[in-house]
């Protein structure tokens, strides 16, 4: 029987689908969160503990365990797992996206750099350490923008500013978001943010899954409710896409032109793009 | 044998899953033991805790059916929305 390893933070919502999924493909399942379960001592072989913080320390973990326990996959669950997983599945030799571009994945600042580098349209942006003064940043950037964290999911932190009074304060809720207890980043996704140059249009999400280098898209979901701020929760999503299909095209191509641009070939992908009239 | 099948996972209970989750303030009650489906309710820092599930999946249905092969499955009950001290903080997204 395969054995797979999941990584569940204790902040996931989505146990309970990822450990019936491993049920159905009868694979043997050892479960990994950041904190101690209190059932470990007791099932030492299907219970760890991890710092999904600390990649390197986790794959250093998981190779001891595996030498006992042989692993056939990592799977990590929510955006703090992925760079620990590829970490953990690059130094067992299994299929994984190389650790480099997970991280570009998940850094928004590096994205948004490999993205240009590969000549994809992007926004204008720059990164803003957190330790400079809002008011003289405001100087630097036109408006309207958006200021958001390099790795946060659901939105949290991604604020529209229209003038340098918004920016400033914007820019404080930002920072204090990424002080609090419950937020885990780590590196410069703690010390700085993202401003960019705010695109106006549609937004979709795009879920894939991409095998050795292909992407293949499950579902583009479209989101009909105006995403233009100041905030941007998340409310509807529709699929199948009421969208044209040359216009959906367009959106799955450039999420694949995305994933290659990030070096990412192995994998689910969930990717939002923006549509306007100059296109993805 | 539904009713000898509750007993066991009963004394299962008792004997070897409180005694750790009680590490975390928890604990772990029977419902019920219908068609070989055990029907469980966490409380303490169970309830409403973020570790909840792996507990129960990975942790207490695993240990049950090492011990008791005919337990189909184990169901959780709970209502961990109404958890006022959960063991570890359930993320919120």
């Amino acid at each position: 029987m395969d054995r797979l390893l999941l990584l569940l933070p204790t902040t996931t919502y989505r146990t309970e689908a990822f450990v019936d999924a491993a049920r159905a493909l009868g694979v043997d399942l050892v479960c990994a969160s950041e904190r101690p379960s209190t059932l470990e001592a007791a099932a030492p072989d299907h219970l760890l503990t991890l710092d999904f913080d600390a990649p390197d320390a986790a794959a250093d973990a998981v190779a001891r365990f595996a030498a006992r326990r042989p692993l056939a996959a990592v799977v990590g669950v929510d955006d703090r797992t992925t760079e620990a997983a590829a970490a953990i599945a690059r130094r067992l030799g299994l299929k994984a996206n190389d650790p480099t571009a997970v991280h570009a994945a998940r850094d928004k600042y590096q994205m948004r750099e490999c993205l240009a580098a590969a000549g994809l349209p992007v926004p204008r942006f720059r990164r803003i350490p957190l330790a400079d003064d809002p008011y003289l940043a405001a100087r630097g950037v036109a408006f309207p923008c958006v200021l958001k964290p390099l790795a946060l999911s659901a939105s949290r932190g991604v604020i529209r500013a229209d003038n340098a009074d918004q920016f400033v304060a914007a820019f404080g809720r930002i920072r204090a978001l990424l002080a609090r207890d419950d937020v885990h980043l780590t590196g410069d996704a703690a010390q700085a943010l993202l401003a960019e140059a705010f695109v106006p249009g549609l937004e979709v999400a795009l879920e894939g899954l991409l095998i050795r280098g292909t992407l293949t898209t499950l579902a583009l979901f479209d989101k009909p409710d105006p995403l233009d701020g100041p905030f941007f929760e998340e409310t509807i999503y529709v699929t199948p896409s009421r969208l044209p299909a040359a216009v959906q095209e367009r959106l799955r191509a450039a999420g694949a032109a995305a994933c290659a641009a990030l070096g990412l070939v192995e994998g689910p992908v969930h990717a939002e793009l923006r549509y306007n009239d100059d296109g993805p | 044998m539904s009713t000898d099948l509750k007993t066991r996972v009963q004394e299962l209970i008792e004997t070897m899953i409180n005694p750790a989750v009680a590490g975390h303030g928890g604990f772990v009650e029977l419902i019920d033991v219908q068609d070989n489906r055990v029907y469980l309710q966490m409380g303490g820092g169970c309830q409403g805790c973020g570790a909840a599930d792996v507990t129960l999946k990975a942790g207490i249905e695993r240990l049950i059916k090492e011990e008791l092969p005919e337990v189909a499955e184990v169901l959780d009950t709970t209502d961990h929305g109404a958890g006022t001290n959960p063991y570890y903080s359930p993320g919120k997204a």
